[in-house]
């Protein structure tokens, strides 16, 4: 979308993080880029931010746009800190929410608890009406004694109310008539209800994503309307835009409707990030690794898309039925604790050491060895090295640490810290092949991008170990998610079910399908603030054989009017496609295909302004800064030499051994593997 | 162990994904609804020897150590003439465990030429044949029955489907044809681990990965020895019954006994004064015996799941041919699951709590929800289609000896299951549900509480036919410590046409003609309860009243907790305090027995932790 007008041509990107708020100022007609980072401010975060927009030099009258990532929404739900809230739903249905799917996430383990449900079980409240999967009103709904009911949530000072009936999806009627009296009865109150937050099959589902709306809905409605009041008071009333879960970005009214879609917007960032940085790389097709401190998320890119999945589990038995990005989040990262089991086997994370005490080279009183601890006393972090800008890391109390397993197991200290970094790497190897090869995609075929502060530390033994051909590691590895929030284009994403099959279908049903969907998409991005030939719409559609419940395969479909022989086509390209993927098709008489979905994306085109650079390179001496010992895993010691990432000009080599620093991140090029810098200052790692 | 233990635990992992992977990939791929929506499949890898591996996390525990004797019939059958390109498929439950609509595909995996390793997936196919659809039969007399019983067939050949043996199964079996789909889907996911394997030979060599294997083995039984090693030496004994013998409602309850001996690091379970096989179907074979065995095991000892070689190695186990645990041809098997296996899982478990209780008191698990498998057929009214769909239940999960057990939970033995969506049924089966809510008062009671079950009762809006297969509605998930029973299975009937009566279907209903307007209240078990429910925590007991787990009634009747207060707004809910210590010091003994709210007689003899037992009086 074209965003340069009058004079306001620059975009803001700001993710706001649990420590650190990042805020990028792109300068959209020169290309320039500005960045800043500053401390977050909990609770609400947005003093950080204002003193973020401050400091890349941002007036507010030649802001043209803000986009937000934020955590706001995944730390309420986490941290169980929404509103109190309570939950309406069908007479005799008290346990939908509380049973949830009844599954458990492995097979032996009496321990296990399932997480307290949002709502508390005396909060479910029902009320008499009863709809049947077609619609049929078979009961009225109890008006009177919904406010008797509405009386008693009152006196229990409940703020927020989810309404969720049986069958809504296909009639709203008693849900919007309860919607009204509660709002009558709690004028207070926020009160949303299933059919408008996601008006689909499967009650569970529906409800549990309508609760988890209900208990952000108060906090995000302050939080948001205090958000766009401070910055209206810095001069700023141009349009704010959030990251949503589905990897896109949308308006401040969407978000306050249905903030249960911002609730990976965090995460969502920095899928999005990884994506773009493969896009300027000329890779399309990518394999994001964003390892902070406790963490790493792992995510997939193809054809410049980062993979979505419709739905995120907050907790394994609650659920939020939106598409969301596809995102695997591991306990591995700098602070993540090494011990030894009572099998004698070395375990690393998923306990972390957090940021406080955080590793014991910090000298926060931490002692557990951590693998900020194992990198050090290998070399592959300098003792000079501040991480984050700030902590200076002490190798004596890393060594301290390590000789705590190294003993008991029997190693040496550099092989016992290099256990550490190898199980380290292996949980990653396992997210990876998770999102890769689970998923059908083979590594090999992908580049690694790598970020967050540690990402780059493991990347280029890791591709070794998956036979990925190349690491990219951006400019920047500290700013990762807020260089997602920069590249986030306005997007949404539409579903309808259709029923049809090979033998019996109507191209027209099919076509009016795409056709409804496609409306409801510009309605959506025009409401954002995204009209005319700005809106780029995708089609979808998922396939399988009739008879498989859950597989099937989604289909790109082509724009225009689709006539029999196009609808054909798609069926023909569904049995070459799973026989490419599975080797198989089935008999004949077996292989009647099942139309189940039409699906429109609907996305922002790309901003048509000046793209973001980062070129501050060349500046300094781009030879070796120094040397150091470093411990590779097959040659042990070797001299590796130290460059410093901002003195790199494009087009620059490095042979490892190598070590490249920079502020906000390391990047390890072991024994074999090389190194160029692109001419968007790109680290490109071929792993050798 | 031979590898460095970076090593094994890499490896190590890498076995588990790719059981993972394969599975996944059969729910992707397969048509049986109990597959791609019930998640009932599994999959594993298993050494040339025909010791398992790996499984998937995910799997079906009853499936799991059925693979080892699977594997085992077909290498005896096939000697040594296994070639790459070959899939066996084998469904026998007298020589490989498990039951008919268990069907099992292997695959011999080949490195160089030399045979290295076994996948074997199970899929539970809708219906194997015999004389109802779904292949349960309550009334069965013998497993001709109960469907196609299939001896180790070369399925492909040279990666060729036989055409003779796929047309055997799909003349012997309703919706044959479409096994096609899941046949494939097994067979995907055995193509997807052989890779994967192959992948670990070629990069780290024959050697270490078949060094790995056996190092998994001893991990496995060197920890599970040094754990056993710590318990006292001794027997520890359990007991539990079925709710009856279907074919003979009038003869005792059937008997499933465990005698534990712990002798240093050795342990054996002997149930050889379980009762004889009945007639009717309860029993299982023997390598169900050890199947269930181990997965009772396993929750005692979480830390060494995944099931592997190295724990079968470990324990013992000893039965008599012909008696319920340990069934011969043609003692039916379709319904061990309900039967035989839960008892087993359970008193296994009971064992282990006894021996534990003094060691580490937090090892101890009371009973919990069983199956009852409700399944219905007919003509749907509005789109004139057949249908045959199960039901289940979810239920109350037994109490820990250091907290309440969760209610709603699947049984502990299929904990890869899910419940199924009341808007998804309804759309496809003419039903209306009328609940879905916890049953109140229906969990056993201690100073930790079971879970409760569910209710989830419907009316039929067409005429259909059922079939009730389950227990527990009599003996009931066991409280340990002096917690009482759970509450039951039940299944009732009040038809449209004179409401008012309502009857008891049990357990063993069979061909129940059902018209529309009939309503059919069927409700789950809630778990055991674990300690004397006398010094339960008042303000738990208060908590559970205001959450609507428990009565007021039953707070007093049983706990002993007076409450006041409740009524309206500005009277919240509180403890008479003196009003409940003397209800305390006056309460007796709940009656012992095998019902809900008694206390298990074997059960009540365990300690409670940090008291000298859990009963107060002590056992006579």
């Amino acid at each position: 979308m074209s965003t340069a007008a009058e004079g306001r041509c620059f975009v803001l990107a700001i993710d706001v993080g649990g420590t650190f708020t990042d805020v990028i100022r792109h300068d959209t007609e020169s290309g320039a880029v500005e960045v800043a980072k500053t401390a977050s401010t909990p609770p609400d975060f947005i003093d950080g931010m204002l003193a973020g927009i401050e400091a890349v030099g941002a007036a507010p009258e030649a802001i043209a746009l803000i986009k937000i990532g934020t955590t706001i929404a995944t730390n309420t739900v986490i941290m169980r800190a929404g509103a109190r809230t309570a939950l309406v739903t069908t007479a005799g249905f008290t346990d939908v929410l509380h049973a949830a799917r009844a599954a458990r996430p492995t097979l032996y383990d009496s321990d296990w608890d399932p997480a307290p449900a949002l709502v508390d079980r005396r909060d479910t409240m029902t009320v008499a009406q009863r709809t049947t999967y077609e619609g049929e009103v078979l009961e009225p709904l109890d008006e009177a004694g919904l406010r008797q009911v509405a009386a008693r949530l009152r006196e229990r000072g409940i703020e927020a109310v989810a309404v969720s009936f049986l069958h809504s999806y296909i009639n709203d009627a008693h849900e919007r008539r309860a919607q009204e009296i509660l709002g009558d009865e709690m004028p207070a109150g926020y009160v949303c209800r299933s059919s408008d937050i996601l008006p689909e099959i499967r009650e569970f589902e529906r409800t549990s994503t309508t609760v988890a709306n209900a208990y952000l809905g108060p906090v995000l409605e302050r939080y948001l309307a205090s958000l766009l009041a401070r910055l209206e008071q810095t001069g700023y009333a141009g349009p704010v835009l959030i990251t949503h879960s589905g990897g896109g970005v949308m308006s401040i009214e969407a978000a306050r409707r249905i903030p249960a879609r911002i609730c990976q917007s965090g995460p969502a960032a920095g899928v999005m990030a990884g994506a773009a940085i493969g896009r300027t790389a000329d890779r399309p097709d990518v394999i994001v690794l964003d390892v902070g401190g406790t963490s790493a998320d792992v995510s997939l890119s193809r054809r410049g898309r980062p993979l979505i999945r419709p739905e995120w589990n907050i907790e394994f038995n609650i659920v939020i039925s939106f598409p969301s990005v596809d995102v695997t989040t591991i306990g591995a990262g700098g602070g993540s604790i090494a011990r030894i089991d009572d099998g004698g086997v070395l375990k690393v994370g998923p306990e972390s050491a957090g940021a406080r005490p955080g590793p014991a080279c910090y000298g926060q009183g931490g002692c557990a060895p951590t693998a900020t601890d194992a990198n050090l006393v290998l070399g592959r972090l300098g003792a000079d090295t501040r991480l984050a800008g700030r902590v200076t890391l002490r190798s004596g109390l890393a060594e301290q640490a390590i000789d705590r397993i190294a003993g008991p197991l029997g190693y040496a200290r550099a092989e016992a810290a290099a256990g550490i970094l190898r199980v380290m790497r292996a949980n990653m190897a396992g997210a990876i092949r998770l999102m890769s090869v689970k998923r059908g995609h083979d590594p090999r075929d992908f580049a690694l991008v790598a970020f967050g502060g540690a990402g780059p530390l493991y990347a280029v033994e890791l591709a070794r170990e998956l036979g990925i051909p190349e690491v990219i590691v951006p400019f920047r590895p500290g700013l990762g998610s807020a260089m997602g929030v920069l590249h986030v284009e306005v997007r949404h994403d539409f579903v309808q079910s259709i029923f049809a099959t090979d033998e019996r279908f109507d191209a027209g049903e099919i076509n009016g399908a795409f056709a409804a969907l496609e409306d409801r998409a510009r309605a959506r991005l025009e409401r954002d603030g995204v009209a005319g030939g700005d809106v780029v719409l995708r089609r979808e559609i998922d396939v399988r054989y009739y008879g498989q419940v859950s597989g099937g395969l989604t289909l790109q479909v082509g724009a225009g009017t689709l006539d029999d022989d196009d609808v054909h086509g798609l069926f023909r390209a569904f049995h070459q496609r799973h026989t490419e993927d599975y080797g198989y098709t089935l008999p004949e008489d077996l292989a009647e295909l099942e139309i189940v979905n039409a699906r429109v994306a609907a996305e922002a085109r790309a901003a048509t302004g000046a793209a973001p650079s980062f070129g501050a390179n060349g500046a300094g001496e781009p030879g070796p800064s120094g040397r150091r010992r470093m411990f590779d895993e097959t040659q042990g010691w070797v001299e590796a030499a130290v460059y410093q990432r901002t003195a790199l000009p494009a087009g620059f080599e490095i042979p490892g051994p190598a070590i490249v620093e920079q502020l906000d991140s390391t990047t390890l090029l072991v024994p074999g593997s090389r190194a160029r810098v692109d001419e968007r200052f790109n680290l490109i790692c071929t792993s050798g | 162990m031979q590898l460095d233990p970076i090593t094994f635990e890499v490896l190590r992992n890498a076995l588990g994904s790719m059981c993972d992977e394969g599975s996944e990939m059969i729910a992707r791929l397969a048509y049986a609804p109990t597959i791609s929506e019930g998640h009932d499949h599994s999959c594993a890898l298993l050494t040339a020897e025909g010791r398992l591996v790996a499984h998937g996390n995910r799997d079906q525990a009853p499936h799991i150590g059925s693979f080892e004797p699977s594997v085992k019939v077909v290498k005896e059958w096939v000697g040594d003439n296994f070639e790459p390109g070959d899939i066996y498929i084998f469904n026998d439950p007298y020589s490989g465990g498990i039951h008919c609509n268990d069907v099992k595909l292997i695959r011999p995996i080949h490195h160089e030429g030399r045979l290295v390793a076994f996948n074997s997936s199970t899929g539970h196919w809708p219906d194997v044949g015999g004389a109802l659809p779904g292949s349960f039969n309550p009334r069965a007399v013998d497993c001709y029955s109960e469907g196609l019983r299939m001896p180790p067939m070369r399925l492909f050949h040279d990666g060729a489907l036989d055409r003779t043996v796929m047309t055997l199964i799909e003349y012997n079996m309703r919706t044959g044809r479409e096994r096609i789909a899941d046949i494939h889907a097994q067979r995907r996911a055995g193509a997807l681990i052989e890779d994967r394997l192959l992948e670990l030979y070629a990069r780290h060599g024959a050697e270490t990965v078949e060094a790995l294997f056996e190092d998994i083995f001893d991990y496995t039984e060197e920890r599970f020895r040094a754990q056993v090693s710590q318990l006292p030496d001794g027997e520890y004994e359990f007991e539990d019954y079925s709710d009856k013998d279907i074919m003979h409602p009038d003869e005792p309850r059937i008997r499933v006994h465990c005698r534990l001996t712990v002798d240093g690091d050795r342990a054996s379970f002997d149930f050889r004064e379980s009762d004889a096989a009945p007639v009717g179907p309860f029993g299982f074979p023997r390598a169900s015996l050890e199947t269930a065995v181990f997965d009772g095991t396993l929750h005692c000892f979480p830390q060494l799941a995944p099931l592997n070689h190295g724990l079968s190695r470990a324990v013992e186990v000893l039965s008599t041919p012909g008696s319920c645990v340990h069934i011969e041809e043609p003692t039916p098997a379709s319904g061990y699951a309900s039967g035989a296996y839960e008892k087993v899982a359970a008193v296994t478990m009971a064992c282990w709590a006894a021996a534990f209780q003094d060691v580490n008191p937090a090892r101890m698990y009371a009973a919990g929800i069983n199956l009852a498998n409700l399944c219905i057929g007919g003509v749907h009214p509005k789109t004139g289609k057949h249908y045959v769909n199960y039901l289940w239940n979810e239920g109350g999960q037994g109490a820990r000896s250091y907290k309440d057990g969760n209610p709603f939970q699947m049984m502990i033995f299929i904990g890869g299951a899910t419940n199924q969506p009341v808007e998804i049924l309804e759309r496809w089966y003419p039903l209306l549900y009328t609940n879905c809510e916890g049953v109140t008062d229906s969990c056993g009671d201690g100073t930790w509480r079971g879970g409760v079950g569910i209710d989830r009762s419907f009316r039929t809006l067409g005429a259909m036919t059922m079939t009730m297969h389950g227990d527990r509605a009599e003996v009931t998930p066991f409280g340990l410590a002096g917690g009482t029973n759970g509450g039951p299975n039940t299944l009732r009937l009040r038809r449209a046409a004179s409401p008012e009566v309502e009857e008891e279907l049990g357990m063993h209903a069979m061909g129940i003609r059902l018209a529309p307007g009939d309503r059919l209240i069927y409700r789950s078990n809630g778990g055991g309860g674990f300690g004397d429910p006398r010094v339960r925590e008042p303000a738990a007991v208060l908590a559970d009243v205001e959450q609507g787990w428990i009565t007021r009634a039953k707070a007093e009747r049983v706990y002993g907790v007076v409450l006041a207060g409740g009524n309206g707004a500005g009277d919240p809910l509180r403890i008479d305090e003196a009003a409940t210590a003397e209800r305390r010091a006056a309460a007796g003994t709940p009656a012992r027995g095998y019902g809900p709210g008694e206390v298990h007689p074997l059960g009540r003899l365990l300690k409670a932790p940090g008291t000298g037992t859990g009963a107060q009086s002590q056992p006579s």
